[in-house]
């Protein structure tokens, strides 16, 4: 009795351990991108880049600052094609960023916090009745949606917030959301028992289910209606012309982010510093340099890709 | 944005205390975990005030016991044990399992808070119970798990939530490290970590409680042989043993013995593939022996 409970207690310690991701190896595809921090702050994790494109490119990030022990703080670095400009942002919206215009974007983050760039500054509001973290919001003007891993979306009509929850996601877990240039909606549907899908909302309105296959749908991404990509969290993504999902393998670790910029060229990050690059036929893996989680990824075409984590941002070489 | 309790519960500061905790965080970091406070962290999730907005409504000493001078902060110990809970554990999590959790646990919570009766002006009057408590974390841990199996993102996620009893050692006996001016949250933070983390497997999370369960088994029986500290030696047994058969019992029900039957079928599927190779080496030694025999014969022969 003695001796099993030694071993049990030694599996148990054993157990605590938390287990590690190797990094990928081979020459270092991406280089560190300097952002203008100011004065103040340090160990500065982004969290989200996204953008209407290379004159219009956010970076959202969370950072201490230097004189006030244990306060994060939210900043965003807006680029306009030529310079980086740094904003501060409410601390509890640095989840996640989705631009319209240089002059509106929606951040997200804990405790249902929302905030609204307006060209000039942000400003942060609590959704009424919403105490939970906000994980991740795709708008465009006047029409904001946002994840909360729940079975519905919070929507911004303009006006006010209110619960979409359509019977598909009953069940569900609802922790990202995409939109394309259309106003289409892309929600993962993952249900025990059904085969993983894609939820779309037209911009009419009406919402569809398209089933995707096996393996779970965690991330989405997209070029237009006939290159989506359906992702899953550690071995499959699909890939959609438009007609079909057909599967293809992944090449690295657990998937964090994805970007597809065309039907040849798509982007996931993940962690341990994991990059793969998707060359039209397979996914390759690409050497980051870090072995950091990297959490976001934003390709538009015309400019370098980068990428977002806790090692700062990074930029194709 | 700061909360009507958040002055209130803000973590005490001692010499005693933050030294007490630096002893836990480095431990924490020297297994790979991070029990500091969420907000120190800025690759972490953000502070969640829940637990401080809605403390008055939470169960704690002098609600449960009539023991109102055992809460610390003047509330009730509930919100300080779930608040230090809630912001420091789950910050380096890339399953999404903690987000699910603490999504979860507002809901269930919420809701258990919106039942309660009315005041006057309409809001929530009293505390909800410790057994709404627990439940809304045991359905928080199965809720998230299943969720991280049907879209893939952690499989593996089975470890059930902690028995009874030690919740109710964290819910009522933590929070009294803040009247000693030591900050109780990353002692609970470790705690979940080593103990109770939803993205461990259910065998991975029933060793390590099956570990805590000798260790304090075996800290009862040493208190056992002094009289004076026998009745909390008793005590001390009791709750390993009680813990040790509900972790059990639990684990099994979330799948222990099927993780068990996998290990074991790729065990054996390791096993026999190794034999397979090893017979298929004999087997091709002998044949190339057996060639090698009969090319020297035919050569022999050929000589003649």
């Amino acid at each position: 009795m003695k001796s099993a409970l030694i071993a049990i207690g030694l599996l148990g310690l054993v157990g605590c351990m938390k287990k590690k991701t190797a990094i990928a190896t081979g020459p270092v595809e991406w280089e560190p991108v300097a952002l203008p921090v100011p004065a103040g702050y340090a160990k500065v994790v982004v969290k989200s880049v996204r953008g209407t494109g290379p004159e219009d490119v956010w970076v959202l990030a969370a950072a201490q600052r230097t004189d006030d022990r244990g306060a994060p703080y939210g900043l965003s670095f807006h680029f306009d094609g030529t310079t980086w400009r740094a904003a501060e942002v409410p601390a509890r919206a640095t989840k996640a960023l989705w631009p319209v215009s240089p002059t509106e974007a929606w951040a997200v983050g804990a405790y249902g916090t929302v905030a609204r760039w307006d060209g000039q500054r942000w400003t942060a509001t609590k959704i009424e009745g919403v105490d939970f973290d906000l994980l991740d919001v795709v708008a465009w003007h006047d029409d904001v949606w946002v994840a909360a891993a729940g079975p519905e979306l919070l929507h911004f009509d303009g006006a006010r917030w209110r619960k979409e929850a359509p019977p598909e996601l009953a069940g569900t877990s609802v922790h990202e959301v995409f939109g394309e240039a259309d106003g289409t909606v892309l929600v993962p549907r993952n249900l025990a028992g059904k085969v993983p899908a894609v939820l779309r909302r037209a911009p009419d309105g009406a919402w569809r289910l398209d089933e995707v296959g096996p393996g779970g749908v965690v991330h989405l991404a997209g070029s237009s209606p006939a290159d989506r990509w359906a992702i899953g969290a550690m071995e499959l993504a699909y890939h959609s012309d438009g007609r079909a999902w057909r599967a293809t393998p992944l090449a690295g670790a657990r998937t964090l982010g994805a970007w597809a910029t065309s039907p040849t060229e798509a982007y996931l990050v993940g962690v341990g510093g994991s990059i793969q690059r998707w060359d039209g036929t397979a996914w390759q893996p690409s050497a980051s340099g870090t072995d950091a989680d990297l959490w976001t990824v934003f390709a538009p075409p015309g400019m370098k890709p980068l990428v977002g984590g806790a090692a700062g941002l990074l930029r194709r070489k | 944005m700061g909360g009507p309790n958040d002055a209130a519960m803000a973590e005490p500061h001692t010499w005693w205390g933050d030294t007490f905790n630096a002893g836990v965080n480095a431990l924490t970091a020297a297994t790979g975990y991070d029990s500091h406070r969420v907000t120190d962290n800025p690759a972490g999730p953000a502070d969640n005030p829940f637990y401080r907005d809605n403390a008055s409504h939470m169960p704690g000493w002098g609600n449960t016991f009539g023991l109102d001078f055992l809460d610390p902060h003047g509330l009730p110990s509930g919100a300080t044990a779930q608040d230090r809970a809630t912001n420091y554990v789950g910050q380096d999590d890339p399953t999404g399992v903690w987000a699910d959790v603490r999504r979860r646990l507002v809901d269930n919570e919420g809701a258990a808070i919106n039942a309660l009766p009315k005041d006057a002006a309409g809001n929530p009057d009293g505390n909800i119970g410790f057994l709404d408590v627990y439940g809304a974390h045991v359905d928080a841990y199965s809720g998230a798990q299943q969720a991280a199996h049907a879209d893939g993102r952690d499989p593996t996620a089975n470890n059930s939530f902690v028995d009874p009893a030690s919740f109710a050692l964290a819910m009522y006996g933590a929070p009294l490290m803040e009247h000693l001016g030591i900050n109780a949250g990353p002692i609970t933070g470790a705690s979940i970590d080593y103990f109770n983390d939803p993205t461990d497997s259910a065998t991975s999370g029933w060793a390590k409680r099956m570990g805590l369960a000798g260790a304090e088994m075996g800290a009862g029986a040493a208190m056992m042989l002094n009289p004076l500290t026998a009745p909390l030696g008793l005590a001390t047994m009791g709750l390993g043993a009680f813990g040790g058969v509900w972790n059990t019992a639990t684990a099994v029900g979330n799948g222990m013995l099927g993780e068990w039957g996998g290990a074991i079928a790729d065990g054996a599927s390791a096993a026999g593939g190794a034999i397979a190779s090893g017979a298929q080496a004999v087997g091709g030694a002998i044949s190339d022996g057996a060639s090698w025999v009969g090319d020297g014969l035919g050569n022999l022969t050929g000589l003649w």
